[in-house]
């Protein structure tokens, strides 16, 4: 078996910002990402840009709401936008968000580069008959 | 110095690039003497004007105006992040930072401090504190100065209560953001009836 299993440009930045996108969601404290302009730009241009022509999505960022990803030179950057729930500490959850997006990041045979954390929100989180909507895969 | 043969040049040794990037300027001395120059800004005078044309048609093409879920959506969330205020950096490292929102932390203070018998918040901002602005920080060492506005009820002790709301804050924002506070600055700037 290879050391190294997956070659980096077998790993979309789609596919990390899923990852990027579950792994905050399944993080303790995290009541879900917040979209941003960013993201929503980036996902109306990419459209645009893949009706006029073909691209390569290996190397062109990735939107996932409240996610951004660049995979580079088999680096991945991530930028993720969240809303924290008023009962746990901001700060320690964004800190726990990190380690586990470059956990999982690792897991795919790329290296974790920046990965940035912003915290929009600190709210309640939704009453129990509020149904949390789906994650999104 | 090296001429890149791939890009297409003129007779007198500029590039078809060079004569397009002052197409919109007037003529140089050199444009005005050289022939090659002349024609070349003729003819690329006669491709501005229909890109400009074309231009302007796709600005007024029905067709090509984004739909209106699209323009509300943009100005939801540009709405959203004016809201939000800015982006406190509260932990700095080489591998990424961390970021908290001017809003949430303020949403956490008019948590704090309305839960306050005779007391009612109004306008609030924080600011970075001012020894650790610039430097490097770790988690859970960074200080926030608070400058927090208030209305209270009338017959209030108002000294006796300012501190009270003071180490409200402080719990809350050690308790729910993670952060130290620093200077909290309050002023009083209302009464009203009970």
């Amino acid at each position: 078996m290879s050391e190294h299993p997956l070659e980096a440009r077998l790993i979309s930045s789609h596919l990390i910002a899923d990852l990027a996108a579950r792994t905050a969601l399944d993080t303790p404290g995290v009541l879900r990402l917040e979209p941003t302009l960013k993201n929503l730009f980036t996902r109306l241009g990419k459209g645009t840009i893949q009706n006029l022509r073909r691209t390569d999505t290996r190397t062109t960022p990735a939107r996932h709401d409240g996610v951004f990803v660049t995979v580079h030179n088999g680096i991945a950057d991530v930028q993720l936008d969240i809303a924290t729930d008023i009962a746990f500490a901001a700060l320690n959850v964004a800190q726990v968000v990190r380690e586990q997006i470059a956990r999982t990041i690792s897991h795919t045979g790329l290296i974790p580069g920046r990965i940035d954390i912003s915290v929009l929100a600190i709210e309640h989180p939704p009453t129990a008959t509020a149904a949390r909507p789906p994650r999104p895969l | 110095m090296a001429i890149d043969e791939t890009i297409p040049r003129l007779g007198c040794g500029r590039s078809i690039d060079e004569v397009w990037a002052t197409i919109k300027q007037p003529p140089t001395a050199h444009e005005n003497g050289c022939v090659q120059c002349r024609t070349a800004r003729a003819s690329l005078a006669k491709l501005a004007e229909a890109t400009r044309t074309l231009r302007d048609n796709d600005a007024v093409d029905p067709s090509l105006q984004p739909r209106h879920a699209v323009k509300d959506a943009i100005m939801n969330l540009a709405r959203a992040e004016v809201r939000r205020g800015s982006l406190l950096p509260v932990y700095r490292a080489e591998q990424g930072g961390i970021t908290i929102s001017e809003q949430a932390i303020t949403s956490v203070i008019w948590f704090g401090a309305d839960a306050l018998p005779g007391v009612r918040a109004r306008r609030c901002r924080v600011h970075p504190g001012p020894d650790t602005a610039d430097a490097p920080r770790s988690a859970g060492t960074s200080d926030i100065a608070v400058n927090l506005r208030i209305a209270v009820a009338s017959g209030t002790d108002i000294p006796g209560t300012a501190e009270l709301l003071r180490q409200r804050i402080t719990s809350m924002i050690t308790a729910h953001v993670g952060l130290n506070a620093g200077a909290i600055n309050i002023t009083v700037e209302d009464f009203y009836d009970v």
